[in-house]
């Protein structure tokens, strides 16, 4: 008779619910991805990932644990497959931000350097900006409106793209670029109704 | 930390699109068999060929070297145990929960294999062969390992490699192991340095093409 998740509890649930998935349950798939998280969070926070980072790190797990689904033994234990894929990303996600070019060695290029953190009302700017984005990718053609959300706002590739739509690696190229058009037209459209 | 199939967690929020998009593209997966079950797979296919070159080789002629030289019967053995943990290690690198220090499986067997070579090499008796009997020798392990690796990188991708570099050069070291191991039988002079230097450099060059194409090898599928 099959473990229903729900009746688990922990690390158990988890991994009825990932031996579920791997037969092609749904609900249980999707119930195992929303609780895992939380999970994902704070295994990334603990390696040191925060921030903005740390959704990056959220989504690429997800993403990698989708793949890797198959490699899940249920003999085993869930926590730790899910912890070694995390901790992989993690170290990508703080290798990706260590390649970024900081001067510190200059002392005065290190006076000069304009503090890292947010400005006042950078916070309000931002949500603003990203409303008004938000915005303009919600009108865009549902093709589109994919191509642009993942490919442009989520940085995945082109392949991963097509797995999650569906769509050919074609089909995304002309709706990203269309996208783009649109998306450059309705916020300079904006800009200027703004500025004048 | 019960599952809730009604209520996504507050952080689960931001990340509801791409949870869609995963259930949405969710088919039922048949999970790989065990890691010692494929490496046993590798070895019988690798076995095969093997066996084939055995049976038009001198086998006496091989037997009576080997015989005659404890070096080359270390080497011998060094080579073959490096191609079975090699591979083993490549198999159990494409389990994410599994140790990554699996990894360090081959490397006493690969020193023992460079160690009783060096020191074949350098007996007395070790004298220069001609290039182009050393470069048949490259030819040879590249020939018979490039498809040995192309082997064990499509057992490879049945699993998901968090470290495709590692998984693609331990499969090549894996290959290129296995093919110098079948070498031994078709070698009919003594090691030489500049023999072992092109052995050498022919099995780093297969493990340096595996840990290069390992991410495009291994993850093509994913």
């Amino acid at each position: 008779m099959p473990v229903r998740p729900a009746a688990l509890s922990g690390e158990a649930a988890l991994s009825a619910a990932m031996q579920a998935a791997q037969i092609g349950d749904a609900a249980a798939y999707r119930a195992l991805l929303r609780d895992c998280v939380p999970v994902i969070s704070a295994m990334a926070r603990a390696r040191g990932v925060q921030g903005a980072a740390l959704d990056d790190v959220v989504q690429d797990t997800l993403l990698t644990l989708h793949r890797a689904r198959a490699t899940y033994d249920p003999a085993r234990p869930f926590l730790p497959w899910l912890r070694a894929i995390t901790q992989r990303r993690a170290v990508d996600a703080l290798r990706r931000k260590g390649r970024r070019p900081q001067e510190v060695h200059e002392p005065l290029a290190y006076e000069a350097r304009a503090d890292d953190g947010p400005m006042p009302g950078d916070d309000l700017a931002r949500c603003e900006r990203a409303t008004i984005l938000a915005a303009a990718v919600a009108h865009l053609p549902e093709g589109q409106r994919e191509a642009i959300e993942h490919i442009a706002l989520r940085e995945l590739s082109l392949e991963e793209t097509s797995t999650l739509t569906g769509r050919t690696k074609g089909a995304l190229k002309v709706n990203f670029h269309r996208g783009l058009k649109a998306l450059r037209a309705s916020l300079s459209s904006r800009k200027e109704g703004t500025d004048a | 930390m019960p599952l809730r199939n009604e209520e996504p967690s507050p952080g689960a929020l931001p990340h509801a699109r791409l949870i869609d998009a995963l259930v949405r593209s969710l088919v039922p997966v048949r999970r790989p068999g065990s890691p010692l079950r494929r490496m046993l797979g590798w070895l019988v296919v690798v076995a095969f060929p093997g066996a084939g070159l055995a049976a038009v080789a001198d086998l006496k002629g091989a037997l009576s070297r080997h015989a005659g030289d404890p070096d080359l019967v270390l080497a011998a053995v060094g080579s073959i145990a490096t191609a079975v943990t090699a591979a083993a290690a490549a198999i159990l690198a494409t389990l994410p929960d599994r140790d990554p220090r699996w990894a360090l499986l081959p490397a006493p067997s690969l020193a023992l294999w460079i160690g009783a070579s060096v020191s074949g090499a350098g007996a007395a008796h070790g004298a220069p062969i001609s290039l182009s009997d050393a470069c048949a020798c490259v030819g040879f392990i590249l020939g018979l390992g490039v498809p040995f690796a192309l082997l064990l990188a499509a057992i490879l991708r049945n699993g998901y490699a968090l470290h495709p570099s590692l998984s693609g050069g331990l499969a090549g070291l894996a290959a290129a192991s296995a093919a110098a191991s079948v070498l031994g039988l078709f070698h009919p002079f003594a090691m030489a340095l500049n023999d072992l230097a092109l052995h050498a450099l022919a099995v780093a060059l297969l493990a340096g093409a595996g840990a290069g194409f390992g991410r495009r090898l291994l993850r093509a599928s994913a």
